[in-house]
């Protein structure tokens, strides 16, 4: 069996008493989608400024491609193979949706053209092209949201960790971007992505890790962990139990 | 797109041409000084652009890059006879290696604080050249300047009997930093300080070394402002510590390249010949008339450049610009239309 292309163990951080993240182990293989899925709160965009290198662990260990990777800053760890979008969306606003993809694709060349020519390819994939030449500021949240994948995937990313990127969008939007993610995938860039919109994180996702509190409650499954009754006493509280009984 | 392309080199050729011209129709010294005097300031405002209008990054402290290329040179100048063609890229080494030193520490202090830490070393720096008389076997001067040796006629050392040899070699220098602006905006680092002036995290996440980019843009304006700082000098022929090193330089480098444009080719370059000109005219009409009105008038026409046209000079001139190129004014939406239309 080959190993996990990214792995954490144990990882945690505490911010002064507050424990973020408590003792996560999680795997992503290859080619493989998983979702993190948790009450507001729970750790998640937390675990992802861990992986990616904005926060250093207080303990615990990310191995990515079995290469150790804890604690270095954000930008090696994107240039060798992670990327990310942020759940507040950051587009650089007074450039070009070109030029904010094209600030990526300038990772692996130095060359203007060749960078261009990545971005191209990566504003087609997520279906940007119509807005090419807007700038960032003035683009829909859904396009924000799009531009944020795009900008991560002309780094060339062996896995991508979305945070949210179908938060506040209406039901078509979510259709269209869950197909974009899902082609993503299919095009063998592994995924993690946060995600509170739980149907297409089903759809997208084989595994799901649900954090509470900072510490993994369950996993499995969309169907295992749905049905898991940590899970929906974590999302609707002990009454709902009580009701139950 | 031809008669785009041929319109805009006809522009640079017109506008190149004219500047060559201008001293055979300005033979009066005092004017063609005050137009060098434009071009310099036009050159000095945009070494400041390259790091501090590309990356967002507002430094008040420029002068004691100014400072220590005019110092080096003219000091191998004056004490070892070495020409300042030489001593002034010697000088700019030294403001390169002082960028670095400077910026390793402060680059990683954010908006205000990095302004108040670049006027600290400005201070600083000041105080710290008044205070110096010798630098080793050199001749600082100390509190009363240094005054650059007289050769006489002497092009092998930078020195002219008149001025037009000045205000041409004003001019190259403005060229040279233009096309390297212009290099430099659309090139890799550009677009990296251009990310990271918008969100230093967000660039980091893409990949940036934020720190790294931020030292080569600082070294890159250390270089060009350390040879217009030499050029000061060799003009001016006294170097004076707080006209070189203290906020008199490194403020009007800042209020000329925003009341122009910052982050932008040419903003600085109309912002330094134009408000430069203005307040050489307010001072000769009104210098003599109130203590420091002149300065008075030149600080409001800043404050309501700032308070009404935030984006500078050049965002009222890029509007007759497209208007002349033929490219309509809302040409965003035009090629939104197109590439729809087009896929």
């Amino acid at each position: 069996m080959s190993s996990p292309l990214l792995e954490v163990k144990e990882l945690t951080i505490n911010f002064g008493g507050l424990i973020a993240v408590n003792n996560l182990d999680m795997k992503v293989n290859t080619g493989e989608a998983i979702g993190l899925i948790g009450p507001n709160g729970a750790g998640k965009t937390s675990a992802f400024n861990l992986i990616s290198g904005v926060y250093k662990p207080t303990h615990g260990q990310v191995t990515f491609n079995g290469e150790n990777i804890t604690g270095l800053p954000p930008y090696i760890i994107n240039r060798k193979g992670i990327g990310r979008t942020f759940q507040v969306v950051k587009p650089f606003g007074s450039m070009t949706v070109l030029e904010n993809v094209m600030v990526g694709g300038f990772v692996h060349t130095s060359k203007r053209s060749q960078a261009r020519e990545i971005a191209m390819q990566v504003i087609e994939q997520v279906d940007l092209k119509r807005k090419i030449n807007s700038l960032a500021k003035s683009l829909t949240l859904a396009d924000r949201k799009r531009l944020e994948v795009a900008k991560a995937l002309a780094t060339q990313p062996k896995i991508l960790l979305l945070d949210e990127v179908l938060a506040g969008l209406n039901p078509t939007e979510i259709e269209e971007s869950v197909k974009m993610i899902k082609n993503i995938n299919s095009s063998g860039i592994s995924i993690l992505m946060i995600e509170h919109v739980l149907q297409a994180t089903m759809a997208i996702c084989n595994h799901i890790v649900v954090l509470d509190y900072g510490k993994k409650i369950a996993e499995g499954t969309p169907q295992e962990v749905t049905s898991n009754p940590e899970v929906i006493k974590a999302y609707l509280g002990d009454d709902y139990e009580a009701v139950n009984n | 797109m031809d008669a785009v392309k041929t319109k805009k080199i006809g522009l640079v050729v017109l506008v190149v041409g004219l500047a060559l011209v201008i001293p055979m129709f300005v033979t009066k010294p005092y004017y063609l000084h005050v137009i060098t005097m434009c071009l310099l300031w036009a050159y000095l405002a945009s070494s400041w652009n390259l790091f501090c209008g590309f990356a967002g990054q507002l430094s008040l402290g420029h002068g004691v890059f100014a400072a220590t290329g005019a110092y080096v040179a003219v000091m191998l100048f004056n004490d070892y006879n070495l020409s300042p063609w030489i001593g002034m890229f010697i000088g700019a080494g030294a403001a390169v290696l002082l960028s670095i030193l400077i910026g390793y520490p402060t680059f990683k202090l954010r908006g205000a604080y990095y302004a108040l830490a670049t006027v600290a070393i400005g201070s600083g720096a000041v105080v710290l050249i008044e205070n110096t008389q010798t630098l080793g076997p050199f001749n600082m001067g100390g509190a009363e300047g240094l005054i650059i040796k007289l050769m006489g006629n002497a092009p092998a050392y930078f020195q002219f009997m008149t001025k037009q040899p000045y205000y041409y070699i004003a001019l190259i220098m403005l060229i040279i930093i233009v096309i390297f602006a212009f290099w430099l905006k659309n090139s890799r680092l550009g677009y990296y300080l251009s990310a990271l002036k918008e969100d230093p995290e967000a660039a980091a996440a893409l990949g940036i070394n934020v720190r790294n980019a931020k030292l080569v843009a600082a070294a890159y304006s250390a270089f060009f402002t350390a040879i217009g700082g030499v050029f000061y000098a060799m003009l001016i022929r006294y170097l004076e510590p707080h006209a070189i090193a203290g906020p008199l330089m490194s403020n009007e480098m800042v209020f000329l390249a925003v009341v122009g444009g910052t982050g932008t080719v040419l903003g600085p370059v109309l912002g330094g010949i134009t408000l430069h000109a203005i307040s050489e005219v307010i001072q000769f009409y009104f210098g003599h008339l109130a203590q420091g009105l002149h300065l008075f008038i030149y600080g409001l026409i800043v404050v309501f450049m700032i308070m009404f046209k935030p984006q500078g000079i050049i965002e009222i001139l890029q509007k007759y610009y497209n208007r002349f190129l033929g490219i309509s004014d809302r040409g965003e939406e035009d090629n939104d239309v197109k590439s729809t239309s087009g896929s």
